[in-house]
């Protein structure tokens, strides 16, 4: 079986300054992998690193995606060959609204696979599908990208954009901070829902919670830019149970 | 004197030398008045305060013909410029300086199109044109002008739409153009005045307009620029609102080679109202100079502006906006803002906002902001699947936009929002 994405000795910086210091992953179809660690041990940056972020260096390693070598694209064309990132804070966007944005975003999605645009009275149809998994009101398909959104309403749209743009991988980061239990529920839901033997799922979080929702296959503790201690999901209750100082010591002892 | 200062007046003393008997009635007085105004100050230098940004002297320097009677012969007479959105409009076109269309019979009741030199008007912003000195050119040389009068209660239903050639075949070309607007009481008219050069003439366009809300009345102006880069546009519009009448001045600057728009809002009468919108889309060497005046006269008036820029290559532009809140101006409400986006090193931004505020229960405000493209929205929209190109299109486009979407045509704000796509698209963004 060949892997979804293979990180290998992944080193990232910024501003001279390295945050990622050898990284290696390797996730499976099918598979959802969470990643926790204490703020600051480099798991936004790994996102954002993976999406294509252009403050981010990459000093050493290699990132591939379903066997491509996903460093050497523009974060567009990641997005294409079905890399997605649900952003920790999506960016407002006021005069664009969220329709005219994700027919943009999807019909690119299409060309790229050579096929046609979608009709609108279609398009229309799948966006009000696809609204139904994270319970958001078409309403929003007229507002401005995020305008104005509370939290969870924006954290519903990121699901919802990941549900019309179908990706392989989906990295979702900090998907959980600022939800109550309700939005956690709804958006996990959504999350479920998309899941397929075809795709996989990273879950970046810093709390055990969410994997109550998301059931992981694996988890990783990512400390000091490395990832320390990977285990089931049993790792993540231990976290929260001991909190992530023992990691700390324990990987320091072994460094 | 400067030759473009010659120029005007030789041209003022060709012009008045043909009119024989007719220089005694009161528009070709006011003319000579006009004229003289013009020559106390001459073409302003940046020592002038308010032309501190603005520097005309690579026009001054050239020698201007005047409003040529020999038209190019690339165009046909009537070149019919007709707007998408605007098919149904009542269109008048002006060459030169001279009415060449006048669709009369297609006016509704209550509504008069004629040339203002033949009338006997007083405009009541005279002195407004006469502080300015391109604004005393054009009032000087424009030898026939256009009156639009909106009777007592007359609604006029469909968009006037001036159309505004100045036409040589080449060398350094002059001309002007005057417009009255004269709406009565609980009037309503909506009006789009668009400049076009025709021929290879390096032209400048040179336009007054007034506008006289009537109590209850209501007026939008549109001024559309899109043409090309042969296109030097001095403009100036005034307006006076009496009671509760309510002015909307709509400056579509899309293409242009350099701009210098006055706007100027009398709020005359209480709870008047008047609004300013401004759009600048610029690329290469263009400028543009966005003047406002908002003068609060009487208690219980609302005046808003909004005027928005987006700057590519060495473009440059100037915002300066003057609100004066007279001492009896009470319970005044103005609000002024204006932003700036900068899509280039090279391009540059001055903003000069001046509140004169005189009364001491008014609610006014103002921003101005100059900045660079969100780089985190743009990375968002490329995490989606959209290249950096269409990315910078698509906020620049939402940016702009906003602006565009206060016009009261639906048809027009689509033509606008396409042609401003389709600039900057051809940026190479």
């Amino acid at each position: 079986m060949t892997s979804l994405l293979e990180i290998k000795d992944l080193h990232a910086s910024i501003d001279d300054r390295e945050i990622l210091k050898g990284i290696n992953l390797t996730v499976n179809p099918g598979e959802v992998h969470a990643i926790m660690g204490p703020n600051g041990s480099g798991k936004s940056t790994l996102a954002s690193v993976l999406a294509g972020k252009a403050d981010y260096t990459v000093t050493q390693g290699s990132v591939l995606l379903n066997g491509n070598d996903l460093l050497e694209l523009a974060p567009e064309d990641r997005s294409r060959e079905g890399m997605f990132l649900a952003f920790q804070y999506p960016v407002e966007i006021p005069g664009v609204s969220t329709a005219n944005f994700l027919k943009s975003a999807v019909n690119e999605h299409r060309k790229y696979r050579g096929e046609e645009p979608l009709e609108p009275a279609a398009f229309l149809a799948l966006m009000k599908q696809k609204m139904q998994l994270v319970e958001m009101d078409p309403s929003f398909l007229q507002r401005s990208l995020n305008e104005g959104f509370s939290g969870g309403e924006k954290k519903r749209n990121e699901i919802f954009q990941m549900a019309m743009l179908e990706p392989k991988l989906a990295v979702l980061d900090e998907t959980d901070s600022g939800l109550d239990i309700d939005a956690l529920r709804i958006v996990a839901g959504g999350v479920n829902a998309l899941r397929s033997p075809h795709n996989a799922t990273v879950v970046i979080t810093h709390y055990q919670r969410l994997l109550d929702y998301i059931v992981p296959d694996v988890v990783h503790v990512l400390w000091n830019g490395r990832i320390v201690r990977s285990g089931d999901k049993s790792l993540a209750l231990e976290l929260e149970k001991r909190g992530y100082d023992w990691i700390k010591n324990e990987s320091e002892v072994e460094a | 004197m400067s030759p473009l200062a010659t120029s005007i007046r030789q041209a003022y003393q060709d012009s008045v030398a043909q009119l024989n008997g007719a220089s005694t009635l009161p528009f070709h007085v006011s003319r000579a008045e006009a004229l003289e105004r013009f020559l106390d100050v001459g073409v302003p230098t940046v020592r002038h305060e308010e032309w501190k940004y603005t520097n005309v002297m690579p026009l001054a320097a050239a020698s201007w013909s005047h409003n040529a009677s020999s038209w190019s012969n690339t165009a046909p007479a009537t070149a019919g410029v007709v707007l998408d959105g605007l098919q149904d409009a009542i269109r008048i076109e002006v060459r030169n300086g001279v009415i060449t269309r006048n669709a009369e019979d297609t006016l509704p009741d209550g509504v008069t199109v004629a040339a203002l030199s033949t009338g006997n008007i007083q405009d009541a912003n005279v002195e407004q044109f006469h502080a300015h000195p391109f604004a005393a050119a054009t009032i000087a040389l424009a030898g026939e002008g256009i009156l639009i009068d909106v009777a007592d209660g007359a609604v006029c239903t469909k968009t006037i739409h001036i159309s505004v050639f100045c036409d040589a075949e080449e060398g350094d070309h002059l001309t002007t153009t005057r417009v009255l607007v004269r709406a009565g009481r609980h009037a309503k008219v909506d009006i789009v005045e668009s400049h076009h050069t025709l021929g290879n003439a390096r032209v400048l366009d040179l336009a007054v307009c007034s506008v006289l809300v009537g109590e209850g009345g209501h007026v939008t102006y549109v001024k559309i620029l899109d043409d090309t880069d042969r296109l030097h546009h001095l403009g100036h519009i005034v307006a006076s609102v009496d009671r509760t009448g309510t002015f909307a001045s709509h400056s579509m600057n899309i293409n242009a080679g350099f701009v210098r728009n006055d706007a100027q809002v009398r709020l005359i009468g209480e709870q008047s109202q008047g609004f300013l919108f401004g759009v600048s889309v610029l690329d290469g060497a263009q400028y543009v100079d966005n003047h406002t005046v908002v003068d609060h006269v009487v208690p219980h008036c609302h005046s808003e502006e909004l005027y928005k820029g987006v700057y590519n290559g060495s473009s440059t532009g100037v915002f300066n906006g003057k609100i004066f809140v007279r001492p009896q101006a009470q319970k005044t409400t103005a609000y002024q803002s204006s932003h700036s986006l900068l899509l280039s090193g090279k391009a540059q931004v001055n903003a000069k906002p001046q509140l004169e505020i005189w009364a001491d229960d008014v609610k006014c405000s103002h921003g101005a902001t100059t900045g660079q493209l969100n780089e985190d929205a743009v990375f968002y929209l490329q995490a989606r699947g959209l290249e950096r190109s269409k990315a910078v299109a698509m906020l620049t486009n939402a940016f702009a936009a906003e602006v565009i979407e206060k016009l009261p045509h639906a048809g027009l704000q689509q033509h606008l929002l396409l042609r401003l796509a389709d600039k900057l698209g051809a940026s190479g963004l």
